[in-house]
């Protein structure tokens, strides 16, 4: 911002006013980029001394002073009307998130409720296909609750704000696999999480990631009887890199670079169920953090997740 | 361990009034539910009648008072200040849980888009507040 609005003296348009025996100077003060002058200094000049360089100079170099001055005045009031514009920018988005989480859940649990109620109190008035037609309403009445709150999710996430500190990601991914097998008891899936993975990073934000990752490995093994999930780390030239591997169902990498995009799914959903909105939000809380996340697949040979959570230097 | 004792739905969203409603009788929740559409009516209702609630099922988003402000006025005033207040309310942001509970709601709960599961949440809070829970002493 403040180089776009530097102030710069137009000496080359320098006008004399004459009057009465007073004899001015005005110079008019450009913005860089600009043809309209913005300022204009005006400087009474002795008439009994001849308009030489060196007088110029004075002149031009006072201009400069004045020219600098206003530039940093303009340069403060562009930054605050800029912080202005974003704290505003952000409340309406609390607003808009807040209107989305109360004022679209109401009608959908209308209908789900008004389909439940003629499903229960008008049984006998629809035969196996008219109830199997509410059942479809109602099915599809909790899939946008579901994508509802998860994009109430992502865009906390986004507002949410950012505090590093010490975080042991081998102690979170050890609780997030072993709440994944709490839930589907009955699946056997090897699990192996390096020791002392330590960074420097937002533990809630950092458990978000580690939780999608994981559920997705989980969820992407579902159908391998061998399932096994990794987390660990590797140096990739200068970069430390860490990593969610499963042998699991995989995909093919020239669908790779649509994985982070919300509302994405590389899988029909009645193979493996998901919103498409998890991958989109690990993205975006890694982006926060200045690292990058990208994923090594092949279809039925798994998927490796990687990702670092500093800027390349 | 009154069964006279009515709740009161404070709902402007005649949808989910309809269905709470339905949720109760399914439930077989017998004792009547007084409900009214927004934060004043409330309040009005709170003080010209007879026997206070077992319970207030207030939700947030309310026209004219704002369901925060109707529990302000419940626990400013002598009469209510000890009425049970469960907030019922669509919306899981933080800011309204902390509000709900920095002004002494006694629970919150919100309500479920499946039917199912609100009708499972609407029997226990009949179940909870009606039943279970003993109520302030009449002064």
């Amino acid at each position: 911002m403040a180089s776009r609005s530097r102030v710069t003296v137009g000496i080359g348009l320098a006008v004399f006013v004459v009057g009465g025996g007073m004899v001015a100077i005005v110079l008019p003060l450009f913005r860089v980029g600009e043809s309209v002058p913005h300022a204009f200094f005006v400087a009474g000049i002795s008439p009994h001394r001849a308009l030489d360089d060196r007088y110029r100079r004075f002149f031009r170099r006072t201009a400069d002073q004045v020219a600098s001055a206003i530039a940093k005045v303009r340069a403060h009031e562009g930054e605050a009307k800029w912080s202005a514009e974003l704290e505003r920018a952000n409340k309406e988005l609390e607003a808009f998130s807040y209107s989305i989480s109360h004022d679209l859940r109401a009608p959908l649990r209308a209908i789900d409720g008004f389909s439940k109620a003629l499903l229960s109190d008008y049984a006998g008035k629809f035969d196996e296909q008219g109830r199997h037609y509410l059942e479809r309403v109602r099915a599809a009445t909790q899939r946008m609750a579901q994508l509802i709150d998860d994009l109430l999710g992502l865009s906390q996430i986004t507002r949410a704000a950012l505090k590093r500190q010490r975080v042991d990601l081998t102690d979170i991914a050890r609780r997030v696999l072993v709440d994944l097998g709490a839930r589907d008891a009955a699946r056997k899936v090897a699990t192996r999480v390096a020791d002392g993975l330590v960074v420097q990073a937002d533990p809630r934000l950092l458990s978000v990631v580690l939780e999608n990752l994981l559920g997705n490995a989980w969820k992407f093994t579902s159908k391998q009887p061998d399932a096994t999930i990794e987390v660990d780390t590797e140096t990739r030239g200068d970069e430390t890199v860490y990593l969610v591997r499963d042998n699991g169902a995989g995909f093919s990498m020239e669908h790779a670079t649509k994985l982070f995009a919300p509302f994405q799914r590389l899988h029909a959903a009645s193979d493996f169920e998901g919103t498409g909105i998890g991958l989109a939000t690990v993205n975006r809380v890694i982006a926060r953090h200045g690292g990058r996340v990208w994923a090594e697949a092949k279809p039925g040979q798994g998927a490796t997740f990687l990702f670092t959570l500093e800027a390349q230097t | 361990m009154s069964t006279e004792q009515s709740i009161l739905l404070v709902e402007d969203n005649e949808d989910d009034a309809e269905l709470t409603l339905l949720a109760f009788k399914a439930q077989r929740i017998s004792n009547s539910v007084v409900w009214v559409r927004d934060g004043v009516e409330a309040l009005d209702y709170l003080r010209d009648c007879q026997d206070l609630p077992a319970v207030v099922l207030l939700d947030l988003n309310l026209p004219r008072l704002h369901g925060i402000e109707v529990l302000k006025a419940i626990r400013a005033d002598e009469r209510t200040k000890h009425l049970p207040v469960v907030v019922l309310t669509s919306s899981d942001e933080e800011k309204d849980r902390m509000a709900a509970y920095s002004h002494f709601a006694n629970s919150y709960v919100r309500k479920p888009v499946d039917y199912d599961q609100f009708a499972v949440a609407a029997r226990d809070l009949g179940l909870y507040w009606l039943v279970l829970n003993r109520p302030p002493p009449r002064s």
